[in-house]
């Protein structure tokens, strides 16, 4: 096991994606000490996650996190995907970007490179409303059947709630259901 | 006595927050529970502190089930668990009393 000191990395991520895709390939390419940021376009995501994980010298092959950013409505594109990848083996991170617009909210799956890479899926698609295309079982995994909307979109009513079950009006004052009593 | 099954209990504590997602299964969990019954909630914030509507939880249990005593604070208090015991006694001294 190699341990890389902390500024040793830098730029290690963005030189070899440059190598390897070319500079023009790259939307967003920054050296931060541990931690490089690469921003590509959707077309180029799976050849370059599968170039992290399995490159000898990067061996980025442990999914950390995925979420998403939402610039909110107008900002265009919209969406900002964000894979953070650890490399266990050398100790330093990298974290990607994919920008995705509103109109077409789809980012490819990338399950099947990262198997821990499905339930953020299913949560981005339940919670922001983009779509992995290619997930293998894509289902919610935090809201319930008949919720409309993506709540943590920025256009989602911050108090809007969408019950299941009809709330007891004036619950204080209502008494308890008074099915009979006396078999104490 | 350890109670097996929601039938044979006699007290329902909710802790905290229930979800949306939640809330029929703990409305049908209480209307399994023999009579008479009594529910508990902890409600794990100050006294008097709103609860903010937010799209998974219920801000309030007692839009949901019947509760008879709510115990507050954040978390609560040894003193304000007891004093809830002690009101859940009067609640259920006052039953007996009715019946």
């Amino acid at each position: 096991v190699t341990f890389v000191g902390p500024d040793v990395r830098t730029g290690h991520v963005v030189q070899l994606a440059r190598a390897r895709f070319g500079g023009a390939a790259l939307a967003r390419a920054e050296a931060h000490a541990r931690e490089d940021v690469v921003g590509v376009g959707r077309e180029l995501l799976l050849d370059l996650l599968a170039f992290l994980r399995d490159d000898r010298d990067l061996s980025l092959g442990l999914l950390l996190d995925l979420t998403c950013v939402d610039g909110g409505e107008g900002h265009e594109p919209r969406f900002t995907v964000v894979y953070r990848l650890k490399s266990p083996r050398l100790g330093y991170r990298a974290r990607v970007l994919v920008q995705v617009p509103e109109h077409d909210a789809v980012v490819p799956s990338v399950t099947p490179l990262f198997p821990a890479a499905d339930w953020y899926e299913r949560e981005l698609w339940d919670l922001f409303g983009v779509y992995p295309d290619g997930h293998p079982h894509l289902r919610r995994l935090l809201l319930y059947p008949g919720f409309i909307g993506h709540p943590l979109r920025r256009d989602y009513p911050a108090g809007k709630a969408q019950p299941l079950v009809p709330t007891r009006s004036s619950a204080m004052a209502a008494p308890a259901p008074s099915i009979e009593e006396g078999d104490g | 006595v350890g109670a097996g099954l929601p039938r044979q209990a006699d007290l329902l504590i909710v802790i905290g927050d229930v979800t949306h997602k939640a809330a029929p299964v703990l409305q049908r969990l209480h209307a399994r529970m023999a009579d008479p019954s009594y529910v508990l909630w902890v409600r794990t914030q100050e006294a008097g502190a709103p609860r903010p509507a937010l799209y998974p939880t219920a801000a309030d249990v007692t839009a949901l089930v019947p509760v008879d005593v709510t115990l507050e604070g954040d978390p609560p208090s040894p003193a304000a668990a007891l004093d809830a015991l002690a009101r859940l006694r009067q609640r259920v001294r006052a039953r007996e009393e009715r019946a």
